[in-house]
């Protein structure tokens, strides 16, 4: 791609967390290896040159906190800040409003929706995720789970399913832009609220959504010990994801 | 010290948790509904400490260069205060490692007494 050519916009997450603690509590304002955990996530979008627009979604009150951090632990990147909505989808519908003339003018080609909780992306999964949501209008990276089985409601096993069947969805999601923009702009005018991006697009459009395997690393900080654990990956990669 | 909402094992819910760092280094997490409490490891966290201590004092001098570029009077406006504070907030964040060292030598010295060594 020249860099004249259209841009990829990435939307990074972190209105949410604080549902029942507020949104001072949300972890994604933790310190993680020096820098805040939104930091990373931001920095690792920003490392991909395909990636000409970075929106970052907070709640209205972490605005402040939320420009105060990017100001002293990321000054050079150019991040616009949005308010994000009471849910995901209402976040992502924020996001997709905001870059709506670019998206319909072609200038946004693609769009990633990234959880500010998955702070270990790596940019070439990013890269992968961009090229095969060009190839065939949308991806989701995944890793195959091996240990699910069915219980029926009697507390039963009834199937244990093949290991290719299933995958655990990580996050980012990539999408062609105008196919994503139309999903939302449909699901709006339907009240539908989706549970992530991936489910709107297959409700609303006929776009392909293929799997690409995911990374061990981009763990989503969702326990206590994932913090230990994202710190000793970075530690590890000498704080510098590849 | 931090607190944000996260996953207990324990509770098997969304609750809020305590962090506890030592300089940049995650050294505790507790969960504030019933207390189950994940640590660093104690040795592991004063090498992690001093490592790290290492790599901001080698930083250092470019991270306060970009700082003066970015905000230049902000930063003369709070440079002597952070001269003065420095020594005693990094005391501060080492007091829990100093702490669990005197806690063990004491420990050690029991023991030695109890055997009558």
């Amino acid at each position: 791609m020249t860099s004249r050519g259209p841009k990829v916009a990435a939307v990074v997450l972190a209105g949410g967390g604080g549902t029942r603690f507020g949104g001072l509590h949300n972890k994604v304002y933790l310190p993680l290896a020096g820098r805040r955990v939104v930091s990373w996530s931001l920095s690792a979008m920003s490392r991909v040159p395909a990636v000409g627009r970075i929106v970052l979604t907070v709640r209205p009150e972490d605005r402040e906190l939320a420009d105060e951090i990017l100001d002293r632990e990321v000054p050079d990147l150019a991040v616009e800040i949005i308010d994000g909505g009471d849910t995901r989808h209402a976040s992502e519908y924020n996001a997709l409003h905001h870059l709506a003339a670019d998206v319909r003018s072609g200038a946004i080609d693609i769009v990633l929706i990234h959880d500010g909780a998955r702070p270990l992306i790596a940019p070439s999964l990013i890269c992968e995720l961009i090229d095969v949501a060009r190839d065939v209008g949308g991806a989701v990276p995944g890793l195959p789970v091996s240990d699910v089985t069915e219980v029926d409601s009697k507390a039963h096993i009834r199937e244990r399913f093949k290991e290719c069947a299933l995958v655990r969805v990580q996050t980012p999601q990539a999408f062609d832009a105008q196919v994503l923009l139309s999903a939302y702009a449909a699901a709006a005018a339907e009240g539908f609220t989706g549970s992530d991006t991936s489910s709107c697009i297959e409700r609303f459009t006929d776009s392909v959504v293929k799997h690409v395997r995911g990374d061990e690393r981009n763990i989503k900080l969702t326990y206590p010990r994932d913090l230990f654990l994202a710190e000793q990956i970075l530690a590890a990669s000498g704080y510098s994801l590849k | 010290m931090y607190r944000a909402g996260l996953m207990c094992n324990e509770c098997g819910d969304v609750e809020m948790h305590e962090l506890r760092y030592v300089g940049r280094i995650l050294a505790r997490s507790t969960c504030l509904a019933c207390g189950a409490a994940v640590k660093h490891d104690e040795a592991d966290l004063r090498t992690a400490y001093l490592r790290d201590l290492e790599s901001r004092l080698r930083t250092k001098p470019h991270r306060m260069l970009k700082r003066v570029a970015r905000h230049p009077a902000k930063f003369i406006s709070q440079l002597p205060s952070a001269i003065i504070h420095k020594p005693a907030r990094l005391f501060e964040e080492a007091k829990p490692l100093v702490g669990g060292l005197a806690e063990r030598a004491r420990m050690s010295n029991r023991a030695n007494q109890a055997r009558g060594l």
